[in-house]
């Protein structure tokens, strides 16, 4: 058999040796050689009349492509000739990756009487293709990573066990199959966690001052590249290495630049912080000038505002719009002092705000110019335009587009770019806090437009009143996949038109907010509902009913009126009975069981074995609504703290944050949940983005496949932390039977 | 101390080594077994799968030999080998349908003899490693029965068999396809393979073996004499 062996060595370079390009006569030669050599059986195969022709340029391809389904010879032709010309042009380098590579290596290891001797190891397929889905092994070259299965070895390791084991030698290269690992340095900081397709490589010295130490925290199986076959390659391959290089030195950062989003983080309006975005210092006036004084200035600084200084003092600001609107539309004397005029209750920013904030302070409250302060010295002044220089398509454009609508179409219209926003937002890195507030802030502004709309077609409201925004609007944590649930409180009136009115208001309203592409409620929560449109007694009663003896029903109202926001309208009217409300309630340890009970109604999308439990059928198959099994968990869980704390913000991260403040849970617990908060928003926000961009519609359904091995691990680790904070909230429900 | 169901079987296979004529068997039985008292994360393993026409060793045959060697604990993939047997009759279509070799590529194969000479050459020196190896077994002793006149003796540890006595020592009861290999790997955390051949298979054993000794040994030593199974009246 030995000899056999030997001599099927030999005819494989017969062909080869004798020089010269590639003829037509070489293939039938070679198999001849081959069958006489027994390396395969002699059978008249339909590949040896039909060749397969590429051109040179894609000579490597075509070559790999035959080699792995080999159905025919192949035949290189130069680039132009015709597809007819069957006389190949195979240049020597060709020709000799051709023969060595895959057709003696494919041959060697196996036996002559093995069925397929010219087919490169079918067997392995399945872990290189497992390869290619790592980022890290996949910068490597087809040829290479044919062989690679060949190299590896695999290791299982149980959770707790630490990593990498004592045995591993310095350069191995450890990829994760399965399971997950955490590396954590001197301090057991996590720094990075290691999931399904990430690659660890065993550092060759280790630093002394700062060792990386890892353990398994997931079964885990590993495909294990020993040292010298690493060393090997990453020799070979520059590229392979220099992603080694990086993984091993900064595995945060990495983690980080995979989760944030692409493109350039560091210009966009969200980064930038407003003293960087001040290029002069303010031009200032005292309140005693005149009016025309103030003018004129204006006009030879090239400023649109001045900022009103009264000694060390700023007492106000006078802008553009003032000076068109108070002075000239209202027929005052240029001669009045400028004092007059002036806007005195001013919001200001500080140096360090993030642009951001600043920008969406400027859309919520429709100004255009915030001073900027240092301490209690002004040291510039910032515009819509200074910041609209820094974004396109923004909030601010898009919230003044809606001012100025006068339609429900021009309306529906300018919403129809709010997808757009969402896009550039999760472009430009976006954090889930800003994105919301972001989408929000346009949302209100929609509402607020078609509320003026429906004043100026059905006359002005009989007795003040105020809409509010319940759900995620209530919240501020809109994304562009929502539908309206709104409210509406008016004052007290025996008048039976006064229902009527606001009833219409409603529908006008609703309607236009769907012709908006925000679909009305489906769980009819809406003003033009009877039940979500009271009095202020009304409210009132409705507030203790539910608050008093609680059962589920009434608790899940209560989780809707507690996050109802004023968006217009008379603010006095509910303001003062939320307050009053959620102060009663903290005092009422049955209340707060309830609560806690509905918050705890549904778990996360998490098995016992940490895999993602999918929604098995239906249209959603095999996705996760990231909105139902996993952000609206933490809202209600931090609802829950934000009651216990008697807490009045909205934003899930404000309430978390009031709740470790409040010392209601922990620090690690909030900033857990405040991270998987994050995630899950930014996951859900990049999803759509990808739904939006390929035309389809945003939803919260998130199929895990098209997620990194990263994202995954990330996603888990989310669903993990809502897990064990509810588990801590039920154990404690279960302790006391109260909180 | 050793029980004595593996030291007799140690004793009878010396002894039918040294009947039967030279030829593959002879060297594969001449080749020492490994040491029983030794750690299992010492010990060198094969883990093996078989595809073939059906399940009843008798009536049926060998279609292809997957296998991967295991050097204690860590699954060596330069090693993994498979080839394929060319069958004397028609693969029926129960069987192709699972492990989807269909006549043409059979034919392609080689003779059973040249497969069992490389099987048994790979195997010498190892424990061999199967999922439910009662069929691997039945198979290859068969097929040594007829091409040398002997039954191959190969001490073997099964999968399957480690499950169940893993559940029985949890009490549970195993549910139905609870003890397909693909159930079991789930358990353990394991991937899912797609491809249903032979090599991958064996490399499906393996893993699931990887995972099982490391989770019942922890860190106390796990004798290879309490992991072997040799089913029937040898044992």
């Amino acid at each position: 058999m030995g000899g056999e062996t030997e001599r099927s060595r030999q005819p494989v370079t017969a062909p080869i040796s004798r020089g010269g390009a590639y003829r037509d006569g070489d293939y039938a030669r070679l198999i001849e050689a081959r069958r006489k050599a027994g390396l395969f059986f002699a059978r008249r195969h339909r590949w040896l009349r039909q060749p397969a022709v590429g051109t040179l340029r894609f000579a490597h391809a075509t070559i790999a492509l035959f080699a792995r389904r080999l159905r025919s010879p192949v035949i290189l032709r130069r680039e132009g000739q015709a597809q007819r010309a069957h006389r190949p042009a195979a240049g020597i380098g060709v020709k000799e990756l051709f023969y060595r590579r895959f057709w003696c290596s494919a041959a060697l290891p196996c036996g002559p009487h093995v069925g397929y001797p010219w087919r490169m190891e079918p067997e392995l397929q399945e872990i290189r293709d497992f390869l290619l889905t790592s980022p890290d092994y996949a910068v490597l070259p087809e040829p290479v990573l044919d062989r690679l299965p060949k190299l590896l070895n695999v290791r299982y390791l149980r959770r707790g066990t630490p990593f990498p084991p004592e045995e591993s030698a310095a350069d191995d290269l450890w990829l994760v199959r399965a399971g997950a690992v955490d590396l954590r340095d001197a301090q057991d900081e996590l720094l990075d966690k290691l999931g399904e397709g990430d690659v660890f490589a065993v550092p060759r010295d280790v630093d002394p001052l700062n060792p990386v130490s890892g353990r398994v925290v997931e079964d885990a199986l590993f495909y294990l590249l020993p040292g010298p076959g690493a060393r090997e390659l990453r020799e070979q391959h520059p590229e392979f290495a220099e992603r080694f290089d990086r993984a091993s030195r900064r595995p945060m950062e990495q983690a980080r630049a995979a989760l944030g989003a692409g493109g350039n983080r560091s210009h966009g309006v969200l980064t930038v912080s407003v003293g960087e975005l001040v290029t002069r210092p303010p031009v200032t006036i005292p309140p005693e000038s005149t009016i025309r004084d103030a003018a004129e200035r204006m006009t030879e600084q090239e400023v649109s505002a001045l900022i009103i200084m009264s000694g060390d003092e700023l007492v106000g600001i006078v802008t553009d719009h003032a000076l068109r609107k108070r002075c000239l539309a209202a027929g005052r004397s240029r001669q009045e002092p400028v004092g007059n005029i002036m806007s005195s209750r001013l919001q200001t920013v500080t140096r360090e705000t993030p642009a951001f904030e600043a920008l969406l302070m400027m859309s919520r409250q429709d100004i255009h110019h915030l001073p900027v302060m240092s301490g209690q010295q002004p040291v510039g002044l910032i515009s819509t335009t200074d910041l609209i220089r820094h974004q396109g398509t923004n909030a601010v454009y898009l919230v003044r587009d809606i001012r100025r609508c006068e339609s429900v179409e021009a309306l529906s219209q300018v919403a129809g770019s709010l997808p757009e926003l969402q896009i550039q937002l999760v472009q430009s890195g976006a954090t889930a806090f800003h994105l919301g507030q972001a989408v929000t802030a346009v949302i209100d502004a929609i509402t607020r437009r078609l509320l003026k709309l429906a004043e100026a077609q059905l006359g002005p409201s009989p007795v003040p009143y105020a809409w509010l925004a319940c759900g995620s609007q209530g919240r501020r944590e809109q994304s562009v996949h929502t539908d309206q649930d709104n409210a509406l409180i008016h004052a007290d009136s025996k008048d039976e038109a006064v229902d009527a009115y606001f009833a219409r208001l409603a529908e006008f309203v609703t309607d236009g907010l769907d012709a908006c592409g925000l679909p009305h409620c489906p769980g009819n929560v809406t003003p033009a509902n009877a039940e979500w449109r009271r009095s202020v007694s009304g409210w009132q009663k409705e507030f203790s009913r539910v608050t008093y003896t609680p059962d589920m029903k009434r608790a899940m109202l209560a989780a809707h009126y507690f996050d109802l926001r004023v968006i217009h309208g008379d603010a006095g009217l509910f303001d003062p009975l939320r307050s009053e409300a959620l102060t009663r309630v903290r005092g009422q340890p049955p209340f707060l069981a309830q609560m806690a009970r509905n918050a705890l109604r549904r778990s996360p999308p998490l098995g016992f074995f940490r895999q993602l439990v999918l929604v098995p059928s239906g249209e959603q198959a095999d996705t996760l609504d990231v909105k139902k099994q996993g952000l609206l968990l933490i809202s209600s869980l931090a609802q829950v703290y934000a009651f216990q704390g008697g807490l009045a913000g909205m934003h899930t991260l404000d309430r978390l944050a009031g709740a470790v403040h409040a010392g209601v849970i922990t620090r690690d617990a909030g900033e857990n949940l405040c991270d998987a908060y994050e995630t899950l928003f930014t996951l859900r926000a990049r999803h759509q983005v990808d739904q939006v961009k390929a035309g389809e519609a945003p939803d919260n359904h998130i199929p895990p496949k098209t997620l990194s091995a990263l994202e995954r691990a990330h996603l888990k680790d989310a669903f993990a932390v809502i897990g064990t904070m509810q588990k801590n909230l039920r154990s404690r429900l279960a302790a006391k039977g109260t909180l | 101390m050793q029980p004595p169901g593996p030291m007799l079987f140690c004793w009878r296979r010396q002894r039918r080594a040294a009947r039967v004529p030279p030829g593959p068997l002879r060297d594969y039985l001449a080749g020492k077994i490994p040491d029983l008292s030794n750690d299992c994360r010492e010990t060198p393993f094969l883990a093996v799968d078989l595809e073939t026409t059906g399940l009843d060793p008798a009536r049926d045959q060998i279609l292809s030999i997957g296998w991967v060697a295991m050097d204690g604990l860590t699954i060596r993939l330069d090693t993994a080998g498979q080839c394929w047997v060319r069958p004397t009759r028609e693969i029926p279509e129960a069987s192709a349908v699972i492990h989807q070799i269909t006549d043409d590529q059979a034919a392609r194969g080689g003779s059973l003899g040249e497969a069992l000479e490389r099987f048994l050459e790979v195997l010498r020196g190892r424990v061999m490693l199967a999922h439910h190896a009662a069929v691997e077994l039945g198979f290859l002793d068969r097929a040594c029965q007829s091409e040398y006149g002997f039954a191959c003796m190969i001490p073997t540890v099964d999968t399957l068999r480690l499950a169940q006595e893993d559940m029985e020592r949890r009490q549970e009861t195993a549910r139905t396809g609870g003890l397909r290999l693909n159930a079991l790997r789930e358990r353990y955390n394991l991937p899912r393979y797609k491809g249903h051949d032979a090599l991958n298979d064996a490399l499906a054993a393996a893993e699931l073996f990887a995972a099982q000794v490391t989770h019942r040994a922890r860190d106390k030593p796990l004798p290879l004499h309490r992991v072997l199974h040799r089913p029937g009246p040898l044992w």
